[in-house]
């Protein structure tokens, strides 16, 4: 059933489950909410055909851009001298995720790609990730499903380890003097 | 005019990124072009914040519209496992951001959120209610998400050669 209507219907869902989680305040946003919707949908209706490649391809141009444009300047100006440092943070992060991924690979012991489970176990993020699968002929559902399984985690642990970091940090520095 | 000139140079940026075979050319090459419009002073203005959220939820569609039961029945097993891959990732990052706050100077905060791997919308929104550095946070989230991009692709390659 990859007719018009299929389309239609799915792209409806999608936009209605993104902007609900967007409502929401949910993890993940738009792309995890529209995700959930139409995969509820594709399974009650016991059918997945894939979307027009053109679909994706605009979502990409769309993501490109927005995230594109989102870089300001002056911050990067300001930034330069810690620029380095945090680049060397991010590669060695990568090379995490790249042994992780490796290490999930084996331990799946061929229920995956290695591709996929490389995309999975990656630093983010969940939507650039889920567009270079299609790309790099990994499993876009698995290395979506993974990084939600991601942001959740992350949106669980983070207050409590802002809170616990930040406090730790805080009582080793003096008081400032109130003006 | 400026969102004709925004939507241009990305389009420009995603041809050329066709034309030399960078990977995932569509998403990178609107972002390099725009990097390098905005880093040489370019006006190009902000894309409209519908541009991303119809991208992700475009994205999301075609992702959801595949699930299936056998995609399901694989994904079980793996849950757990990718999860305990990520509490690692995660702890990593929560070291690497120490670390970095230490030697450059970045407040905590803005180290850490910098460096989670957290989604960029959202880590921005938390930089913004935690009172750390926004601007750096965006930045920094930036540079993790592209160069994650770049050189996911070129690891596969040499993986598989």
């Amino acid at each position: 059933m990859s007719d018009l209507n299929h389309v239609l219907v799915l792209l409806a869902v999608g936009v209605s489950g993104g902007l609900l989680a967007r409502r929401l305040r949910l993890p993940g946003g738009p792309m995890v909410g529209a995700m959930l919707a139409t995969g509820l949908v594709s399974l009650a209706a016991a059918d997945s055909s894939p979307l027009p490649e053109g679909i994706r391809s605009f979502a990409m141009l769309l993501l490109g851009t927005s995230i594109g444009a989102s870089l300001e300047r002056s911050a990067v100006v300001r930034l330069r001298r810690v620029l380095p440092t945090a680049l060397l943070a991010i590669l060695t992060l990568i090379a995490v995720g790249f042994a992780l991924g490796w290490t999930l690979y084996r331990f799946a012991g061929g229920r995956i790609l290695l591709v996929t489970a490389m995309l999975s176990t990656m630093p983010g993020g969940a939507s650039g990730l889920a567009a270079a699968a299609y790309d790099l002929g990994a499993e876009p559902e698995l290395v979506a499903s993974f990084h939600l399984v991601r942001i959740i985690l992350v949106f669980s642990a983070l207050p409590a380890a802002l809170q616990w970091l930040l406090h730790a940090h805080r009582s080793r520095q003096p008081r400032k003097p109130q003006a | 005019m400026k969102i004709l000139r925004l939507s241009l140079i990305a389009l420009t940026g995603a041809w050329l990124a066709q034309q030399i075979n960078l990977p995932t050319p569509l998403m990178l090459g609107p972002i390099f072009a725009l990097f390098l419009a905005k880093l040489v002073g370019l006006d190009v203005g902000k894309a409209p914040g519908t541009y991303g959220e119809l991208g992700k939820i475009l994205l999301g569609t075609c992702v959801g519209a595949t699930f299936n039961r056998a995609v399901l029945a694989r994904l079980g097993p793996l849950i757990l496992p990718s999860a305990l891959a990520t509490l690692v990732l995660i702890a990593s990052a929560l070291l690497l951001a120490a670390a970095l706050a230490r030697i450059t100077g970045l407040s905590l905060a803005t180290a850490l959120l910098s460096l989670t791997p957290g989604g960029m919308a959202e880590m921005v929104a938390v930089a913004d209610e935690a009172q750390a550095d926004m601007a750096a946070v965006a930045v920094l989230q930036l540079l993790r998400f592209v160069m994650v991009l770049l050189l996911v692709p070129l690891l596969i390659v040499w993986l598989s050669a």
